[in-house]
């Protein structure tokens, strides 16, 4: 490779001069840097995008051309340069006042004309329209809506890539791994939209630069703060409100953003209970996102952001509480909280017009405790358990600008996770039990506490090879250590695009992923139990390999664009709990697990998205299989994945009438989930000489199908500019046609007859917002 | 905890009954039966019903030819024993009540098994598919010393430890369980009769461990293990000596007379492992979105459900 950017190198700089244009493009209004940000030169057929943190690089041949700066949502900016030396050019876009129907897009880089493979971008303002559950707008809902990415269950906000578990995510807001993004036992997402900048999911084609999940990269980008004026947003929802406040410290200098959430459910019970009430209890969660941007010049910025939230849940029932068998000195408590909290630190330097650095700080901790007690008169009984995990990261990534053919990405990163995968307390005291009093109080340790180092290498290039072959070549090398054990693995990357035409283009790539941490889940539910755990002397990392190939056009000028594409992943060393066991059995959680699985996934995407223009949505189409083994497993034969999803398909619309009032509309529809159900009964042997059971036969693991999933929600938003503020009231409609969707089945009795029941969660469910910008 | 979870998630919810997309299901020949090398085979019959059926599970099948093979040689025929009958209550699981009773019938073989030998059944019948199982009997058990300490004047509720030591066989996976019994005599009073006959009783007892080679029971009171059976097998010594010890609870010293209390100790082929295992899952099961996938009881039976498994017990006597 270095041979190879060294004769590209040469070759250019060998015929003529070249010089470099770069800078910072931002928004207008609020100074916001703007992430993929398309710059370019038509003449040349030549161009880049900015990355992360709004920068951009672009060498060119000495001449004079005109640069066109171009992103959804703004107005196109054009400047003619005379190059005959190198170039700062920061870039304020405005935002975009009309919309447009017929907008030639040949001249920016469109998805038909980029390297990426597998990666969709989601603007913020299309999340914002899709209709909400509970009037709760949900950034990984939306992601739930695109092709490839499957929800679990009804309402949860988990999502699997291409067969993928949900812990094979890497969730990174502002480059900081979230391990639980669940608020609600997994209802709603530990994302706050109104702190939101960006948001692009990778399912396949990973470049270098990523690396520690196998199925997708999710990259949450906040919001920087507001660097020209002092702007607040606030909202009040059915089950939250919402205040985001963003002001310059010194304009154009410093600015800062604070976002914060909070549930009330907890505050409405508590004021509806009767004061004379045997029970109490209540649930809430909050989010706290902060942000400072401090810009010390034009070479160096600096960012520290942070999260913090927290779900809260406790039950308290006292002299009984009407509660079965109960009796008036009975006491029951229970709590269970889990939250994140992450932090970080970001220094970006530019050490010429060429070389970009950034360099990151993180720290994010994970974890959930649970307490329960109940006492009476002769017996008192308490359990207590937590579990979690805290890293620290350093991370430095080096961006630099060859030349127009050649872009060099390179960096390492290191991280030291603490794991307390948890311990469970008991204590039951009976001190008038019949024969001898009983006093027991153990602690069950279910796993020592474990420390891991953690970090990795990685060079990418991107390269133009001629007009039509693109081809990002790199490797990312893994290196992680735990109880005197290192796993090293050398993972190769690669992604290349052939441009047929302006319209057509064919994609394929490559890719070596792999996983030092496990997530210990038996539940369909995204719980705050499930455990985080490391690769271990004994349990190996999670690997995988992933080939897609694509094809990718675009029509009516580039206004509506299409991709078709096709994947399949093998993933190696999965693990899973072993039949029976779950986070309760207090054993070691290196006993309860089964290890050395096997995972394959392989499917077709179609994708249809308009971006631009008074209607805006896409439609998506994912045909997949897939399926696991493990050797102690459903008798090691292949079982298909609980969420192995024959067809889904999403549909997702919005439209703008005019100023006043806009709408959205999303229709889901999904294959059943895999479930193991029971085909029919039989007789077991005799037990201790006395009895028989009817044992149930399931056949196969995961076997039969749940009824299919769909849903049609529908959500209009009434904006009215007043005169300090503007003000939206947004209303929206939840399973507009009141489908009984399957949460769970089982078998049951119904008037001596046996049949299958089903619970569903949400029936039909409008909800009212009301949110002012001022 | 779960509970909980359930009832906050479930207000929202609802319930219906919906057809599920399973096929019909073809009732398929079960096969009961351990082999032991202290007893001649003795296999019983009976068929499965589809899931969604509202008929009980018919009897047990009295009318189908099985033929016994060891190591692949036909021995022949097994017979209807009508000797040998037995009633068993039916319960729907372990947590649930009981359903029924039947009588169970079992085919017959005259011969003892042999340890270190494979037996095989094929068994045909007109109304269902042939069903074919094997097992090899395990080897005699390697009994180097049973020792029991009664911890009499202990103030501990756990008044004995029970010491087994044996070599473990290096040349084959090996399989084994252990169980305490207490044989009783007690009173059976017939209904409506003014006078009772006196019957032996046997109950299994819990035993107490922290032996790492099992798996399975309930942590309990500082041991890793509580339970009526102690399964395990080899994978953490084999081929070696082993010395596994268990806590009881049953007060040694206050033993009856007439009262018996003994260890069965037995060596399982694979196959019973596999299947005893599964079925202490099985029951422990909490299937719901918030608990375990179900656990599918293990069969060797091709074609058919069931288990057809070798044993090799002793029984080592504590009292009297």
């Amino acid at each position: 490779m270095v041979i190879l950017i060294a004769n590209f190198s040469f070759s250019q700089n060998s015929e003529t001069n070249f010089f470099t244009i770069s800078g910072f493009v931002s928004d207008s209004i609020s100074g916001e840097s703007l992430i993929g940000v398309n710059v370019y030169s038509d003449s040349l057929k030549l161009g880049t995008s900015t990355n992360n943190f709004g920068f951009y690089s672009l060498t060119l041949p000495e001449g004079e051309f005109e640069i066109i700066f171009s992103f959804v949502g703004y107005s196109n900016y054009k400047e003619k340069l005379k190059l005959n030396k190198d170039i700062q050019l920061n870039v304020l876009l405005p935002i975009e006042t009309q919309f447009i129907d017929e907008i030639v897009l040949n001249d920016q880089v469109s998805q038909v004309k980029t390297t990426e493979t597998s990666v969709i971008k989601v603007p913020v303002s299309q999340i914002k329209s899709i209709p909400a559950f509970l009037g709760e707008i949900d950034v990984l809902k939306s992601i739930q809506l695109l092709p490839g990415v499957q929800s679990g269950n009804e309402g949860a906000s988990g999502f699997y890539v291409r067969g993928g578990g949900p812990d094979q995510n890497l969730i990174l807001l502002d480059g900081v791994p979230v391990y639980n993004s669940s608020h609600l036992f997994g209802f709603f997402s530990v994302f706050n939209i109104d702190a939101i900048k960006n948001v692009k999911l990778t399912k396949g084609g990973f470049p270098a630069r990523f690396g520690g999940r196998l199925s997708s990269i999710l990259e949450i980008d906040m919001k920087e703060g507001n660097m020209k004026e002092f702007q607040g947003q606030a909202s009040l929802g059915v089950i939250s409100s919402k205040l985001t406040l963003e002001s310059p410290i010194v304009k154009d200098k410093v600015s800062c953003i604070i976002s914060a959430r909070r549930t009330y459910a907890d505050v409405l019970l508590n004021a509806l209970q009767p004061r004379d009430s045997d029970g109490s209890g209540g649930y809430y969660f909050y989010d706290l996102n902060a942000k400072l941007n401090y810009k010390i010049s034009n070479r160096d910025r600096i960012y520290l952001s942070g999260y913090f939230g927290d779900d809260i849940f406790n039950l308290n029932f006292n002299d009984g509480g009407g509660v079965d068998n109960l009796d008036d000195t009975d006491e029951f408590d229970f709590g269970l909280g889990w939250g994140n909290k992450t932090a970080t630190f970001r220094w970006n330097h530019l050490f010429n017009d060429q070389l970009f650095a950034n360099t990151t700080l993180t720290y994010s901790r994970y974890a959930f405790d649970i307490d329960q007690g109940f006492s009476s008169g002769d017996y008192n009984f308490a359990f207590g358990y937590i579990s979690g995990l805290r890293d620290f990261g350093a991370k430095i990534d080096f961006e630099y600008s060859v030349n127009s053919k050649h872009a060099i990405k390179f960096g390492t990163s290191y991280t030291y996770h603490d794991f307390f995968p948890g311990q469970l307390h008991l204590d039951f005291e009976y001190p008038n039990a019949t024969f001898e009093p009983i006093d027991v109080d153990t602690v069950f340790k279910f796993s020592e506490d474990l420390q891991a180092h953690d970090s990795f290498l990685y060079i990418e290039d991107e390269i133009q090879i001629n007009e039509r072959l693109n081809v990002n070549i790199g490797s990312h090398l893994s290196i992680f250590s735990i109880k005197q054990k290192n796993y090293s693995k050398l993972q190769p990357r690669f992604s290349g695009r052939y441009l047929i035409n302006e319209k057509w283009s064919l994609k394929c790539s490559y890719a070596e992923m792999q996983q030092n941490l496990h997530l210990l889940t038996n539940s369909s539910v995204g719980l705050p139990t499930d455990i985080w755990v490391p690769a271990t002397d004994t349990v190996a990392p999670q690997q995988s390999r992933q080939i897609t190939f694509s094809i990718n056009t675009n029509f009516f000028n580039g206004l509506l664009e299409s991709s078709l594409e096709g994947y399949y992943k093998k993933m190696d060393n999965l693990i899973a709990y072993k039949e029976g066991a779950s986070f309760f059995d207090a054993q070691s959680w290196e006993s309860s697990i089964e290890t050395e699985g096997e995972g394959r996934s392989y499917g077709l995407e179609l994708f249809l998205q308009k971006t631009k223009g008074k209607t805006t949505g896409w439609f998506g189409y994912t045909l997949s299989w897939t399926d696991r083994k493990f050797d102690h497993i459903n008798f090691a034969n292949w079982y298909p994945y609980k969420y192995d999803r024959r067809h889904d398909i999403s549909i997702v619309i919005s439209h703008k009438f005019n100023d006043k009032i806009d709408c959205g509309l999303t229709w889901v529809y999904g294959t059943g989930n895999a479930i193991t159900f029971p085909q029919a009964t039989y007789w077991g042997m005799p037990v201790e000489g006395t009895y028989i059971e009817v044992i149930d036969y399931y056949g196969d693991r995961n076997s039969t199908r749940m009824n299919s999933y769909h849903r049609l929600d529908l959500g209009v938003n009434f904006n009215k500019q007043k005169e300090n503020y503007d003000r939206t009231i947004s209303l929206s409609i939840y399973n507009v046609y009141n489908r009984k969707n399957p949460f769970f089945v089982y078998l049951d009795e119904d008037s001596n007859q046996t049949v299958a029941r089903q619970v569903s969660l949400f029936p039909i469910i409008p909800s009212l917002t009301y949110s002012i910008r001022f | 905890m779960k509970k909980i979870i359930i009832i906050c998630l479930f207000l929202f919810s609802c319930e219906k009954v919906v057809d599920l997309n399973i096929p019909e299901h073809t009732p398929m020949l079960v096969v009961n039966g351990m082999l032991d090398t202290d007893s001649i085979p003795s296999i019983f019959l009976s068929s499965s019903q589809g899931a969604f059926s509202n008929n009980p599970i018919p009897g047990c099948i009295l009318d189908a030819n099985v033929l016994l093979y060891e190591d692949d040689v036909l021995l022949g025929q097994m017979i209807l024993d009508a000797n040998q009958v037995d009633t068993f209550m039916i319960l729907e699981d372990s947590w649930y009540g009981q359903i029924n009773t039947e009588s169970i019938s079992y085919y017959t073989y005259d011969i003892n098994p042999k340890a270190g030998s494979t037996y095989s059944i094929d068994v045909s019948h007109t109304d269902y598919e042939s069903v074919y199982a094997t097992t090899t009997i395990p080897n005699n058990i390697e009994l180097i010393d049973f020792n029991v300490i009664d911890n009499a004047s202990d103030t501990s509720i756990y008044n004995a430890t029970l010491n087994v030591v044996f070599q473990d066989n290096a040349n084959q996976n090996n399989y084994y369980r252990i169980r305490l019994f207490l044989q009783t005599e007690g009173e059976y009073w017939e209904q409506g009769s003014s006078d009772y006959e006196v019957v032996r009783k046997r109950s299994s007892l819990p035993l107490y461990s922290n032996d790492p080679s099992l798996s399975q029971g309930i942590p309990w009171d500082g041991y890793t293990f509580s339970g009526r059976t102690a399964l395990f097998n080899d994978n953490l010594f084999n081929g070696q000596e082993k010395e596994i010890s268990f806590d009881m609870e049953y007060k040694v010293a206050g033993i009856e007379y007439g009262d018996s209390l003994f260890l069965q100790f037995t060596s399982f082929s694979e196959e019973a492992y596999n299947y005893f295992n599964s079925i202490e899952l099985n029951r422990d099961q909490f299937i719901s979105p918030f608990g375990t996938e179900p656990v599918p009881v293990f069969s060797n039976v091709e074609n058919g459900i069931g288990l057809f498994a070798g044993g090799n017990s002793m029984y080592l006597q504590i009292l009297p």
